[in-house]
């Protein structure tokens, strides 16, 4: 299920998590990035998941997440990386 | 050190989907969504009509290998994850130890490290017997709850709980499923209420179990590739995934599949699972059990056995 890294798929990804961001973190955020570090957010495991889930129902995608680990939620920019190399569109 | 001399297991036949389990808790869609989708979740069991001294029983009464033996268990020890069961003054645990007709043996409760307290249980029992003058003394381990709180119910963000029981006879020196080591850490630092330490705790949960499996084979005289098979315990799938990458385990050999069976049924999932891969095993087989406890402070443990 996993594809080579589309990259319109990439730059909309990244797009959808800078837009999706406040609803899944606690505190106020302003220039969201990709370079914005999702840890320091204090996005949950849980919380992470469920912004996969957004986006997967948003792009109309399924992420193929066997591989999807801590290093993904580095930044905006290495979760649009991981969604837009294990994405298979409808 | 130790040796199992028997397991039985219990899983009430009433199955409850996770949807519906979600729906009682006030779970968003999302939320059972993320269950199903990534944490491997799909159905727990329940008895609504069953006591917790049913639900011990249920197992405890199928356990072969203590038939004829009841005169030697001088322990009974139940495993529990949530400290409180029952209200003052139930007690089902002498309960059940006199309609088990163990009348020689001193009956308590372990359970300050969650759901490691399973191996805690086990440790506790190996420690006794070595230490009793009786080289035929037995203890018996139980295990199971009921999911009748919210605690009991759902660990946010983590696993969805089901009833089921398990009871292991356990013998000193005994040829069969031999405890060859154990490890254990806890970190003291995550006692809190549970909404202020889920992030701390979720972000080394991976590494700490990782390296506590790797402390127990090393602690076995044996290395990773001498594992046949690891009994988790059965809190998700994701997490799972997550430690046998770190560890480089295949993750074909670790048994996930009553996840989506029965849920995360407490302290008994290592011996529900363990029942599950019995088949699965040969003579001289090396084994791990894993399970770590969250709630006031956090505990990893593993232990290694040989079939």
């Amino acid at each position: 299920m996993t594809t080579n890294i589309d990259t319109e798929l990439r730059e909309r990804v990244a797009g959808r998590v800078c837009a999706l961001l406040p609803r899944f973190v606690r505190d106020e955020l302003t220039d969201v990035s990709e370079q914005t570090r999702l840890i320091e957010l204090g996005l949950t495991s849980a919380s992470t998941l469920e912004l996969l889930l957004t986006i997967e129902d948003e792009l109309e995608i399924q992420i193929d997440v066997e591989e999807f680990d801590e290093q993904h939620v580095e930044t905006v920019g290495t979760l649009a990386d991981y969604v837009a190399g294990h994405a298979v569109r409808f | 050190m130790i040796a199992l001399e028997g397991v039985a297991t219990y899983l009430p036949e009433h199955q409850v989907p996770i949807d519906d389990v979600g729906q009682q808790l006030g779970l968003s869609a999302m939320q059972v969504k993320v269950f199903k989708r990534f944490h491997g979740l799909a159905e727990i069991r329940r008895d609504p009509e069953s006591t917790l001294l049913d639900l011990l029983l249920a197992s405890a009464t199928r356990l072969e290998a203590l038939r004829g033996r009841e005169h030697q268990v001088k322990y009974v020890i139940y495993a529990r994850a949530i400290p409180v069961g029952v209200p003052f003054p139930a007690n089902p645990l002498h309960e059940l130890c006199h309609k088990l007709g163990l009348d020689r043996a001193v009956g308590f409760t372990v359970t300050q490290q969650a759901c490691a307290s399973g191996l805690q249980a086990l440790d506790v029992a190996d420690k006794l017997l070595s230490g009793d003058p009786d080289p035929d003394a037995l203890a018996l381990l139980v295990a199971g709850e009921k999911t009748f709180t919210a605690e009991s119910q759902w660990l946010p963000e983590t696993s969805i709980f089901g009833e089921g029981s398990a009871a292991c006879l356990i013998s000193r020196g005994g040829s069969r499923d031999r405890l060859l080591s154990y490890a254990a850490r806890q970190r003291g630092e995550l006692d809190g209420e549970h909404a202020d330490v889920a992030a701390e705790f979720q972000r080394g949960y991976h590494n700490s179990i990782a390296e506590i499996i790797l402390a127990a084979v090393e602690r076995a005289g044996l290395v990773l590739d001498d594992i046949g098979l690891i009994l988790p315990h059965n809190v998700n799938h994701v997490s799972w995934q997550r430690v046998c990458r770190r560890i480089g385990f295949p993750q074909a050999q670790v048994v996930l599949g009553n996840v989506a069976r029965y849920g995360h049924v407490f302290c008994a999932d290592a011996f529900i699972n363990y029942e599950t891969a019995r088949d699965r095993l040969r003579p001289g087989d090396r084994y791990v059990i894993a399970a770590a406890g969250a709630g006031r402070g956090a505990t990893y443990s593993a232990m290694v056995f040989e079939h």
